[in-house]
Formats: C-alpha cells, structure tokens, sequence
C-alpha cells in the first residue's frame, strides 16, 4: 500500500516536473522567473510599453534636478526717452516676470540717487539725508522717490502748513507677498541663490515693517500699517485732504508702500540712477502646509547674492561643543546614556576633563525641498589625567577615552510624541523634520536692502535704448554689372545708410569705405580701396553723408565688394557708434543688349500668309546699322550706348547680344513680363520671327523682337538674364526704351568723293564744354553751300531710325523747293535727283553766289503696310489705331563763292542782319521795285487820261 | 451808305463805259496780285518787301493819285467802334469754334505742323507771330478785305466777301498750296471778309485775324507738348 502511494506521488511529482520544463514560462501565464527577479519584471513592463529605460533614466535625473532650474521673479526697466537731457521728465517702466501677481497687486519700492547724494559733501549732506538719521543711503534714496511718486506736484509746503488739519482717511495694511495675498496668515520669504538654483528662507518675514523693503519715515510711522496720520501725510508731501494725491486709484499709504507703481516718472539731471524692487509672490509654492507662495523681491539687475557670513544651507552641519568641564581628584567611565557625559567619581591624584561635541547633518539623499533627514552625532571625550608623583602612573597619562555615541530613532514623530528632543538620529532610522525647514539663511529680509545700491541703473543702461547706433545699409542695383572696357559703362552703384536710433540724422558723422576681394568671406580684406580707385565716387566722410555711389567702371575688377559704413552719434554724456557692412557681388561684362530696327516682309513665295520679321536691315540688305548709340562729337569713331533708347510707337524692334554660344538658359522680360516671339497665328508650328526661337528646343535664343504699342512719353524696360555655359556666372544685363514723338530735320549729307564742307550750317559761335574744350555751333535752319558743287541734303528723323534705303513704293517724302514741290515723279523735270539708297537725299545743283535755296521736307511717318499686318495678327492693333504724325521741316541754303575749297564762316549776325549784310542787292531790289511802281502808276495814269470820262454819280 | 440798286439810264456807253472803275480796279489788282508773286526777290526781306510794295503800296496810291479818292472809303478807317466791335467779338468767337471744331473732327491736327524753334522758344513763338504773320495777314487783310472788297462791294454788295475769298483761294489752288497748313488763312479769308464787309474796315478783320492765329498756333503748340 505504502509503495502504491509513494509509486503515485513520485508518478505525479515526475509529470508536473516534465510539464513544467515542457511548458514555456509566458505561456503559463505565470512567470516563475519574474517572481524570483523583479528587475527582469520591471524590464519586462517597460519593453512591453515601448518605454526606452535609458530614456527614462534622463527624464528622471532631469526631474530630479528641476527644482534648480527654475527662474526666480525678474524686473526689467525701460527708459523714455532712453538718452534723457537734464531737465528733461522720464519715464521710467517696469516690467515684473515670473510673480504669480498682477502688476496692481505688486509692491514697487522705487528709489533714486542723484550724482551728490552719492557720496555727498558737507553741504549736500543735508540735502540728501532726509530722514535725518545722520548718513545719506538707501532709506534716503527710497524716501526720495517715494515722494516724487505720492506728492502729484501738490504744494505741501505751504504757510500755513496744510498739517494742521488731516481729513482724509488714506491708510493701508499690506500683505506679504503682494495685495493679493491677504488672509494668509504665514508668511514665507525666500532669496533665490543663482548657483544652486536653492531658495532660501528669510527671518524677519512676518513683521508688518521689517517684512518688506517698503520706504520708512522718521517719526516711527510704519508704512503699510493701517494708518496714515498727518505726520506721514506731511513726510510724505501728501495732501492731507486727499485718500488719493497721486490719482492712482489707491490710497496715500498705498501708494507710498507702492502698490501697482509700476511706473517712475522724475526730472533727470545729469548722473541720476534709478532702481526698484518688487516685492510679491514668486510662481513657486512653498512646502508648507498651508496655501502660502513664496514671497520674493526682484531687483532692478536682478542681482542679490545671499550673505555667505550668513549661511545657506540652514547651518547644516552644525557643530555644538560643550566643555571642556574638569573635574578634579576623579575619575570617569564610559558614558552609556545618549547626550548624557559620564559622572567622574572621586579619586585621589586624578583629573577628568569632558568635553562633548554635537554635530548635527543632512543625511545624504535625503534632502527633498525644505526637508531632510538630520543625523546628529555625539561625540563625549573623556580624559583622566593622573595629577599624582606615582612615576608608574604617569607613564600612561593621559588616558584619552573618546567615546561616540549612538542612539536609535523613533520611527515616526507620533511615537516620539511630536518632538525629537533628546532624541539622536542616526543614518536611515533619521526622520524629518517638516517644522525644521533645511534651506535657512540667517539673512533677514532687511538684509535685501543692502543689494539696492548695485541695483542703481541709469537710463543709459535701461532697455529702451541701446549702447549701440542701429544702424543698417541698402544698395542699388541688385546685380550691378562692371564695365572693364573704355566705354565706361559700368552700372552706378549707390549705398543709403540709415540709422534708426538716431537722436538727430542730420547730426550723424558717416565714413565709408570700400574694399575689394575675389572671396565673399575672405579673412582679409585688405586695404580700403581709396576715392580714386572709385570712378565718380561721392563724398565719402562728413556729417549727413548717408548715401555713397560710384561707377563700376573697375579696369581689373574683383568678384566682390564690400562696402562697409560707420556712424557716430553724440549723445549726453559721450559718443555711441554703430556699423553696418554688405558686401556685393559683382559681375563684371562688357556685353550689353544691342537694338536694332526690325521689318516684316513677304515672301516671295507666299504673299498671302502673314509676313516674316527679321532685321531691318537684312530684309533690305544693307549693313546692319546698330541703333541707340552715342556719337562722341569729339570723336565720332567712338559709339556708346545711350542710357535710354529713343523709340517711337508702332515700330518693331530687336534685340540681340553677341557670343550667344557662351550663354544658356536666356531669359528676355519685357516689364518684367517673360518675353516670346509668338508662333505664326495660322499654324503654331512655325515661328515667324527670325532667329528668335530655337529650332531644336523651342527655347528663346540671343535674339528677340518685340512691338512699340504705349504712347508717347511711355517707357519699356527690357532684361535679359542668362547663365555662362563655361563659368556658369549669371549675366544680368538691362535697356530702357522711351518712346517718343518723332522729329525730322534736314542735314547736308556727305558727298560720295566729297566732304561735308561743301555745305555747312551757319557758324553763330562757340560754346565750351567744362574741360574747356570750344566746340562750333551752327545753325540748323541756315545753310551755306559752295557754289561749284551739288547740294546733298536728307531728312535725319529724331525717335526713330533714319532708313537709308527706301522702296519706291514706300517713298512718302514731300519736298518743296523754292516754292516747288518736289515727287518722286516730277524731281528730273526740275533738274534734281533724289536717291533711294542713300536715305532718300535730294540733290540740288549749285546756283549763283548770293543766291538762296528756300527748302522744306514733309512726311508723315506711319510704319509700314507689312508691320501693320505684323501688329495686327500677334499684337492685336487694330487698323485704327495705328500711329501717324505729320513731320516738317523747312531750311535756307545761301550759296557762296567757291574761294580756296573752306567755307569762310559768316561773321556773328545782329538781328537786322540779314538787310544790314545785303544792303548793296537790297538797295538795287529797291530801286527797281521803286521804279516798277513808278511805272504802273505812270501807265495807269496814261490809262485813265485816255480813256473817255464817266460820270460818277452813274456809280 | 452806298446805294448800288440805282437806275442806270440807258445811254451810248457800253458795259466797259459803265463799270469803267471796276474793270480797272480789278486790273489792277491782278496785275499787282501777279507782280508780287513773280517779281524777284532773293530772300525773305525782299519777299516781304515786294509784297508791301505790291499788295498795300500800289493799291495805296492807284486810289489816291488815279482814283483820287481816300482810303477810309477802301477799308482804311476805324468807324463805327460800337457797332465793329460788337461783329468783331462774334466773328472772332465763331472763328474760333470752326477751329476748334476743325482740330478735333479733322485732320486738321496732325496736318497742320508748327516749327520745332516756335515749340521750344517762346521768344521766337513771339517774333514768329508779331513779326512775320503780323505782316503776311496785314498784307493780305488790306489787299483782299479792304482794296478788293471795296471794288466789288459797290457792284455786287455781299457777293464781294465771295469774289474776294475766291480769289485767295485761287492764289493757293494754282501755286498747289491747298493743304491744312494753308487753311486757317483761306477760312479767315471768308470769316475776314464778311467781318470787313459788315465793319467797311479791313482793320478789324486783320486784327480778329491776328488773334485767331495766335490762338490757333499757341494751342497746337499746347496740344503737341
């Protein structure tokens, strides 16, 4: 039976061992591992939570030191105006963070010190020292602003006194740590200490005068106390008839205590210094168990250091040594009882001495707040010297019996009954102490007053302005663009500074100065590049200065510029600078946007479809002529481009640059709008503007058209932007267009073979450029030609282009000489010729000397038939509104004898000129005429004698 | 007042016995119209001079010595000053719509062209109008509205403003100067001659004419700027 029941017991013993190997621990749902290591649990449950425990090891050591890095209440002042002049009123505001009050429920203590209350002599002693306590310091300063902010300019000292009677009833209890905090009956002041991140509790917090930094009279009066007698009323310069002087909604105590005085306003004068501190409650709650906040000061710098003679952390450890108390003819054992020496008992020939040492600390990591655990230790030293002549004896003095002691610990404060007097603590049996704060300096909250005086600010240091001048710079253009060649037409680059704390613009002295690298941020600079070195530079030092421009005419120039600007601005009281700098990036071209006058034609082949647009000058293959370009008159050889080109509406024009396979990715805007040659209306394929589309990518290409379609006065701006295929550099290059009314004038041509000089305007005089130079100017109407020699004269058209070939068909010039008009019909019946390839000129044979050719020219400028059609099908013109302007202009030719080839210059004419220098031909033209008339009235006479007589009142 | 719906009894003389003074005036008037278009003249002094001697000399004297007449009878006087002045202020004001009208309804604007000098100087603007117009319309003023209306009005009566006008026109049309530039002075010719006609002084038509093209002028100049 014995061997069943042990078979059955073994058989069951074996299964749930071969089960419990078999079955997998989380399967059984209950994890026989875990129980036995909760570590592993514990690590089990943050894996299964997604719960990173390095992570969370961060998270705690951050909570842990969190306490420390919170911001204590703070004040910041600003000054209006920040730079004041003496005699000038300030306003002085300032701006509490991190009070769990409002601002109307804040105690700002203000106080202020002139430049001779600091450290005042004799004389302004009295003048400063107004408490009368013998020494000028803080309690002064803080009565000083105090009445400036309670007395509103009332005229307290009146005779009589205003004293002598007292009405109002202006009286105000504060509370610690703001308006607000009313009710609550403990008080709790701290001081925060900026290296630990620790606050530390104050003593004196709970007293209605020494619990705050509020300003005091003399007379024993406390402010904030309730009551506000005639006696403050008359300290303070208050009106003793009025709750509110200052007409701040509080009463004279309130405001004295400075309730919601956020604001200062005073006369500066020159060295004064401000300061406040703000009393109220901080964000941080205390550990008290009681609804109180920590009750703190801001200051004006936020500087105030606790006292390190007064300690900072409550005086832990501290040390208490008792004795040494001797005890003659005794002896001691040791002590058993905690706290209590041993009793020496009597004994001849010996001395003991006790002396007990109490050190009382924080047991480490146990601190929380304002708790920790405290561990006092005991120590009783116990010396029996033997004071007899035994030589045996006194080998083995003295007997030193040092003895430390412990003791256990109630383990809570109700078993010990609330008090851990006689008891000693030691290690993990310490218990808190919730009553015994930890964090406890010996500074009282009076001790505050004494980190005013480094507090003071001037308003020069205030918010509201800076040491510095803000001082900032602009350039124009963005992308300028450098001409290294002679034509000198590099962009004008132009800097402003402008500085916005300023207290007079006029009054600031600018320099500039320029430097030169081919690194945008290189270490060096280098040397300032000198005025010389800047083409047409302006004034580049002076008062006012604010604005520099310079050519970039650079010869060899480099990648970049920077331009940098220095201010300086007098204020009272010395100098303050500001800088600013920019640096520009340069792009150095000579390439430049070419203008040319476009045409549509027809093509042979296709009369009926819209016309083709190419060059001008291609379509009438002549030489293609560049427009827009500036005759240098000293040397005509010498073409720049003008900086506005003269366009007139209706007219085509093209626009082209040269090395066009350096460029890619050509971009043409006309006011800023991306300019395209459009396709052919009638079939999209084909592009009708020559060489204005890429073939192969449909890209636009160095060349592009574009119509004059705004009035005159109008004006286009045209950009081109482009990428260096080699260098990849940006080539930004710009034209300006300006339309204008075209003009004509008739101008001698040069002879094929001859020279102008057969036929030259007038000579009037000279004129002379500012170097100095004479140049002749002639008459524009008044033409002398040589006789001998064919007279070549042609319209040159002003807003347009001259065309030097004209079909034709399209010939519409009107001449009129001498009273005759002159066709392309009817010009060899008059023995003239006119040439269509030359600009249409007319050629007049030469007359008699003296004789005169009274010539004019007319014709109506219109573009033609086939650029209408182009206007019409791209740019939607329609036949109405195309342009037409009628163009004269009328000359006089006088001939002239042929002398040595040189046309004399006529002599300076007055205004009767022209009868005074032909009086001779005048005077026989009178002669005959005198005699033609003569002879008229003689015939007439003759007439009338021979003819029969009627009568005449027949009439 | 001239009363020229008179009998004329009928006697031996022919047509060229009855209007003898007006055939000759009209000769004469040709003749010194084609002496101061043909006669040469070498510059703008001569030309002027010429057309003084022509158009206002000769006829001067034909009236005074041949006709032995006076001039305030051929448009040379200043009569009837309320009356002229009240036609003057209204053919100077109806002058001035057709002008105003011609500007904006017509090609008048682009068509008629001022020189560049007169644009830019108001100095030359000046002795442009004072000098050179003054003379050409005074010129013009007494030959056709004082000398030759004065011969056809006693005949033909309003027609003369007609005949006068006419033939100013004729003198543009056959010199091929019919254009707009031409035709401010060809309107005045009419608006000048009924001025005349109703004032029997071609002094306030060459004045109305004088003011009308100096208007006429400065506004274009206005318009052009």
């Amino acid at each position: 039976m014995k061997i069943k029941v042990r078979k059955l017991l073994f058989t069951v013993f074996a299964i749930i061992n071969i089960f419990s190997f078999a079955i997998s621990p989380v399967l059984a749902g209950f994890d026989i591992v875990s129980i036995a290591n909760p570590v592993q649990m514990m690590d089990d449950v943050f894996e299964d939570l997604g719960v990173d425990k390095s992570e969370l090891q961060n998270t705690i050591k951050t909570v842990n030191v969190s306490r420390r890095k919170k911001n204590p209440p703070q004040v910041s002042l600003t000054f209006d105006p920040a730079n004041p002049v003496p005699g000038e009123k300030v306003a002085v505001t300032a701006m509490p963070t991190y009070f769990i009050n409002t601002t109307e429920d804040l105690y700002f203590t203000w106080y202020i010190r002139s430049k001779r209350c600091d450290s005042p002599t004799a004389a302004d002693k009295a003048m400063c020292d107004l408490n009368n306590d013998g020494s000028v310091n803080i309690k002064d300063y803080k009565i000083k602003a105090t009445r400036i902010l309670v007395n509103n300019d009332y005229l307290w000292d009146q005779t009589p006194s205003p004293y002598s009677s007292h009405s109002d009833n202006d009286g105000y209890s504060s509370a610690h740590g703001g308006d607000d905090q009313r009710g609550k009956e403990n008080p709790h002041c701290y001081i925060h200490d900026v290296n630990s991140g620790d606050e530390f509790e104050l003593g004196g917090c709970d007293d209605t005068k020494d619990g705050h930094l509020f300003p005091q009279t003399n007379n024993g009066d406390t402010t904030g106390d309730g009551t506000f007698g005639a006696s403050e009323e008359e300290f303070w310069h208050t009106n003793p008839n009025n709750n509110d002087t200052a007409g701040t909604g509080n009463t004279d105590e309130a405001n004295v205590a400075g309730l919601g005085e956020n604001i200062f306003t005073f006369t500066y004068t020159e060295g004064d210094m401000v300061g406040v501190a703000v009393e109220g409650s901080s964000v941080e709650p205390t550990q008290y168990q009681d609804a109180s906040y920590k009750t703190m000061w801001a200051f004006s710098k936020n500087k105030c250091e606790i006292d390190p003679d007064k300690g900072s952390t409550g005086g832990y450890p501290k040390t208490t040594t008792t004795g040494p108390t001797t005890y003659t003819n005794t002896k001691a054992d040791h002590s058993t009882t905690p706290g209590v020496p041993p009793v020496p008992y009597a004994a001849t020939d010996y001395t003991t001495t006790v002396t007990i040492t109490v050190v009382e600390d924080i047991v480490p990591g146990t601190q929380v707040n304002d708790n920790a655990d405290i561990r006092t230790k005991t120590t009783t030293l116990t010396t029996v010297t033997y004071v007899g002549t035994d030589p045996d004896l006194l080998l083995t003095n003295p007997v030193l019996n040092e003895t430390t002691l412990s003791s256990t610990c109630p383990s809570s404060l109700a078993e010990s009954g609330g008090s851990l007097d006689g008891y000693v603590c030691v290690g993990s049996d310490a218990i808190s102490d919730p009553n015994n704060p930890i964090n406890m300096t010996e500074m009282t909250v009076q001790d505050l007053n004494d980190c005013l005086i480094s507090n003071l600010v001037a308003p020069s240091e205030g918010g509201g302005a800076t040491e510095k001048l803000d001082l900032s710079l602009k350039y124009t253009p963005e992308n300028p663009i450098n001409d290294p060649s002679t034509n000198k037409n590099g962009d004008e680059l132009s800097f402003t500074a402008s500085a916005a704390n300023a207290t007079n613009i006029s009054y600031l002295n600018y320099t500039w100065e320029v430097f030169a690298s081919n690194e945008p941020n290189p270490d060096s600079w280098g040397a300032a590049l000198t005025k010389t070195d800047l083409d047409g530079a302006t004034q580049t030092s002076g008062l006012g200065i604010d604005t520099l421009k310079f050519n970039l005419n650079f010869t060899s120039p480099k990648k970049y510029l920077k331009v940098m600007v220095t201010a300086k601005d007098t204020v009272t009281g010395g100098e303050r600078e500001g800088h600013a700098n920019v640096v520009v990036p340069i792009f150095s071209s000579d390439e430049r946007i070419k203008v040319y006058t476009a045409g549509a034609y027809f093509k042979s082949t296709d009369l009926s479809s819209p016309p083709y647009i190419k060059l001008a000058d291609e379509i009438s293959s002549t030489p293609i002529q560049e427009r827009c370009l500036f005759e240098d008159p000293a040397d005509p050889t010498i073409k720049t481009p003008q900086s506005t080109c003269e366009v007139a509406k209706d007219e085509l024009i093209a626009l082209e640059i040269d090395n066009a396979d350096d460029f890619k990715d050509i971009l043409w805007t006309i006011d800023g709008k991306t300019q395209i040659c459009p396709p052919d209306p009638t079939d999209s394929t084909i592009n009708k503007f020559d060489g204005c589309v890429d073939s192969t990518t449909g890209m636009a290409t160095s060349r592009t058209y574009f119509p004059i379609l705004k009035e005159p006065g109008s004006q286009y701006n045209v950009t081109l932007s482009a990428l260096n295929k080699t260098t990849g550099e940006k080539l930004d290059l710009a034209r300006v267009f300006k339309v204008y009314v075209p003009e004509v004038q008739i101008i001698p041509v040069a002879q094929v073979g001859g020279t102008t000089d057969t036929c030259l305007g007038l000579f009037l005089g000279n004129y002379q450029d500012i170097k100095g130079t004479l140049y002749k100017d002639r008459s524009d109407t008044k033409f002398q030609a040589l006789t001998g020699s064919n007279i070549e004269i042609a319209p040159k058209f002003y807003g347009t282009t001259t065309p030097k070939v004209i079909v034709a068909d399209d010939y519409s010039y009107q001449w009129n000489v001498d009273g005759k008009v002159i066709t392309i019909d009817n010009f060899r019946e008059y023995g003239y010729s006119i040439d269509l390839n030359n600009y249409g000129k007319i050629i007049l044979p030469p007359k008699d000397n003296g004789e005169v050719y009274l010539i004019s020219f007319s014709t109506t400028f219109a573009t033609t038939t086939a650029n209408k059609q182009v206007l019409n099908k791209y740019w939607n013109t329609t036949y109405n509104e195309f342009y037409e302007k009628k163009l004269a202009d009328n000359i006089e030719i006088e001939m002239v004898s042929t002398g040595p080839l040189v046309l004399k210059d006529s002599p300076t004419r007055k205004i009767f000129a022209t009868v005074s220098s032909g009086i001779p031909s005048y005077i026989a033209f009178l002669f005959r005429i005198a005699l033609s008339g003569s002879a008229i009235i003689l015939a007439l006479k003759i007439i009338f004698h021979i003819l029969p007589k009627t009568k005449t009142d027949e009439f | 007042m001239y009363h020229y719906h008179q009998k004329i009894p009928k006697t031996k003389q022919g047509f060229f016995s009855i209007n003898q003074e007006l055939l000759i005036s009209f000769a004469v008037a040709i003749f010194c119209f084609f002496s101061s278009s043909f006669f040469p003249a070498q510059n703008t002094a001569q030309i002027i001079t010429k057309n003084i001697f022509f158009l206002v000399l000769i006829p001067s004297l034909y009236i005074k010595l041949i006709l032995n007449k006076n001039l305030s009878d051929f448009g040379w006087n200043l009569k009837n000053n309320a009356l002229s002045l009240r036609w003057s202020i209204g053919v100077t004001v109806f002058t001035l719509l057709l002008f105003y009208l011609m500007l904006n309804f017509t090609q008048f604007k682009s068509d008629y062209v001022l020189e560049n000098y007169l644009k830019n100087s108001f100095w030359l603007f000046l002795v442009y109008e004072l000098i050179i117009i003054n003379f050409r319309i005074f010129i013009f003023s007494y030959f056709f509205q004082g000398f030759l209306l004065s011969i056809f009005q006693k005949q033909f009566g309003q027609l003369a403003i007609a005949i006068q006008a006419g033939l100013f026109f004729a003198l543009f049309f056959f010199t091929k100067n019919i254009s707009w530039q031409t035709a401010p002075l060809i309107l005045l010719s009419i608006t000048g001659g009924f001025l005349a006609y109703k004032t029997k002084s071609f002094f306030y038509s060459y004045f109305m004419s004088i003011f009308v093209i100096i208007i006429l002028d400065a506004y274009v100049i206005y318009l052009s700027k």
